[in-house]
């Protein structure tokens, strides 16, 4: 039986608060945007609806989603960013580039924060629980499109998936976008495991 | 070794650790000598506890006699082999938990095996390659589905999901060629509904329709499997009996035609509107010279049962 209890979640909550500080870190280093702190939320979501860990984006808005997936140790997930429509063309701004006018730019901008957004979370997340990761290519699995229409192909088959969210929200810029680590069914013992280890 | 020598070494190695790719060398005896992160990631098992063991006890479904072979050519020839997802799914059993990235949950592998040497050029280890290209075995499986799927919309009639008339004359070509080889008989039945126009006249087309779509549903459910069912045009039909002789076409065709003639459409004031079909039949026999004459034939039968009175079977050749 997996179950979430209160100090798991303080502990994923912390372990995602020091995730974000570290992110936070490398993007004022890297583009000179401060990113405003979020407080991350913690759900394990008891059925296959994926739709409720995005709380903060309305379901029926146009969203472009990067997807990344990640291993390490019998342990494996996905993270899954999301940027809404206006947040794109803020984009490249964001990073100091001149304003992409090419779709393709756009793309490359975006992927190239995905990476960041998302790569350095991960690392830093399961570094924290002591687990090697490899972290796989940024997908984009599409391209301003509606969420729902996004994920109908989908099957999602597990029971109990764990999701860490956290919003991202660029200090100067009115966008923000959302990232969430999910980890499936499988990766859950150990990685509750690997979290009580490191409390006691 | 100085210490310049080791830094490249380190970094070398922290290549082949952080690689998307899995790395495995084995000795001539087939146990581990280096175990790469991604194999680590992979396969739940800690590289410490892999190096030193033979990598069969590590994957006990691992193809032994077919390691073995590509083990050899390695070894004894010191050429690289490959194999890839579409000879063999995957080499090492690694399962996907991915359900955004994708809908299957074993990893699809391309995988080479190459030749270490020694100082001495002898080759003394086996590198084996791995890499995941589940991805594209996606993509590649989608696109023939698609295909299929196509393929399936273009050859069916949209009315009757019936074959269209292109797909079945090259269905009739093969069965053709194959009663010249084979010697089996193989019957052609071509049938259409009697009095059509005045069905379409008195009752409007879409009652016609309806017509030409119960005969297409009665001619699937009495048909085999093997027959191959289509529209030649309009309200006719061909049927293709593989393995038949007349008189089982013969059977056949009667079946169809009583089952019709005992069922009704709806008109447009819920009238029940009765009609019947004409069918006439001509086996195959080596004297036909082609395609194009044995579908004469046919015709010619089915001609038959239209002057003498409709609502019947008529073979061609027997009177």
């Amino acid at each position: 039986m997996i179950e979430l209890t209160e100090d798991l979640r303080d502990g994923f909550q912390e372990i995602a608060n020091i995730a974000i500080g570290q992110t936070a870190d490398k993007i004022a280093r890297s583009f000179s945007t401060f990113v405003k702190m979020p407080i991350p939320q913690v759900h394990l979501l008891e059925s296959a609806d994926i739709r409720m860990a995005l709380t903060t984006m309305d379901e029926s808005a146009n969203v472009t989603a990067v997807t990344q997936a990640f291993y390490g140790d019998g342990i494996s997930g996905e993270a899954l960013l999301l940027f809404s429509e206006a947040t794109i063309s803020d984009l490249s701004i964001l990073m100091g580039y001149e304003p992409a006018t090419e779709g393709h730019e756009q793309l490359e901008h975006m992927l190239e924060i995905s990476s960041l957004l998302s790569g350095s979370c991960i690392q830093s997340v399961l570094a924290q629980l002591e687990i090697e990761v490899l972290i796989g290519y940024p997908v984009v699995l599409g391209l301003n499109k509606n969420l729902r229409e996004m994920f109908a192909r989908h099957a999602f088959p597990w029971d109990k998936t764990l999701a860490l969210e956290l919003n991202y929200v660029f200090e100067g810029f009115s966008t923000a976008c959302d990232l969430v680590l999910l980890f499936h069914q499988q990766a859950l013992p150990m990685l509750f495991n690997k979290l009580e280890l490191l409390l006691s | 070794m100085d210490a310049e020598d080791f830094k490249e070494l380190h970094w070398l190695l922290d290549v082949i650790q952080s690689s998307n790719i899995g790395i495995v060398v084995l000795d001539r005896v087939l146990r581990v000598e280096v175990f790469n992160r991604f194999m680590q990631a992979h396969s739940g098992i800690h590289s410490e506890n892999a190096i030193g063991h033979p990598i069969m006890e590590l994957f006990q479904d691992l193809p032994e006699q077919w390691l073995w072979r590509r083990m050899q050519t390695v070894f004894e020839l010191g050429i690289p082999v490959y194999t890839t997802w579409e000879e063999r799914p995957y080499l090492f059993r690694f399962p996907l938990h991915l359900p955004i990235h994708y809908n299957v949950d074993i990893m699809y592998q391309n995988v080479m095996f190459v030749p270490l040497r020694a100082a001495n050029d002898k080759v003394e280890r086996m590198g084996i390659v791995v890499y995941d290209v589940t991805d594209s075995a996606m993509a590649r499986q989608a696109l023939e589905q698609a295909q299929i799927e196509l393929l399936e919309v273009s050859r069916t009639d949209r009315l009757t999901n019936l074959w269209t008339r292109g797909y079945w004359e090259e269905r009739l070509h093969e069965e053709w060629e194959r009663a010249i080889r084979s010697h089996q008989s193989v019957a052609l039945v071509m049938f259409d509904i009697d009095h059509f126009k005045k069905i379409n006249d008195n009752h409007g087309h879409q009652t016609g329709d309806e017509a030409i779509r119960l005969v297409s549903r009665t001619l699937l459910d009495v048909s085999r499997e093997i027959d191959i069912c289509g529209r030649y045009g309009g309200e006719e039909f061909v049927v293709i009996l593989p393995n038949t002789d007349k008189k089982g076409a013969f059977v056949f065709s009667e079946r169809l035609r009583q089952a019709i003639a005992s069922k009704s459409v709806l008109g447009p004031a819920q009238e029940s509107v009765q009609f019947t079909i004409s069918l006439g039949i001509a086996e195959f026999n080596p004297e036909i010279e082609s395609v194009h004459q044995w579908l004469q034939q046919t015709d010619k039968a089915l001609y038959r049962a239209k002057s003498a009175g409709r609502n019947q079977t008529q073979i061609f050749g027997s009177t």
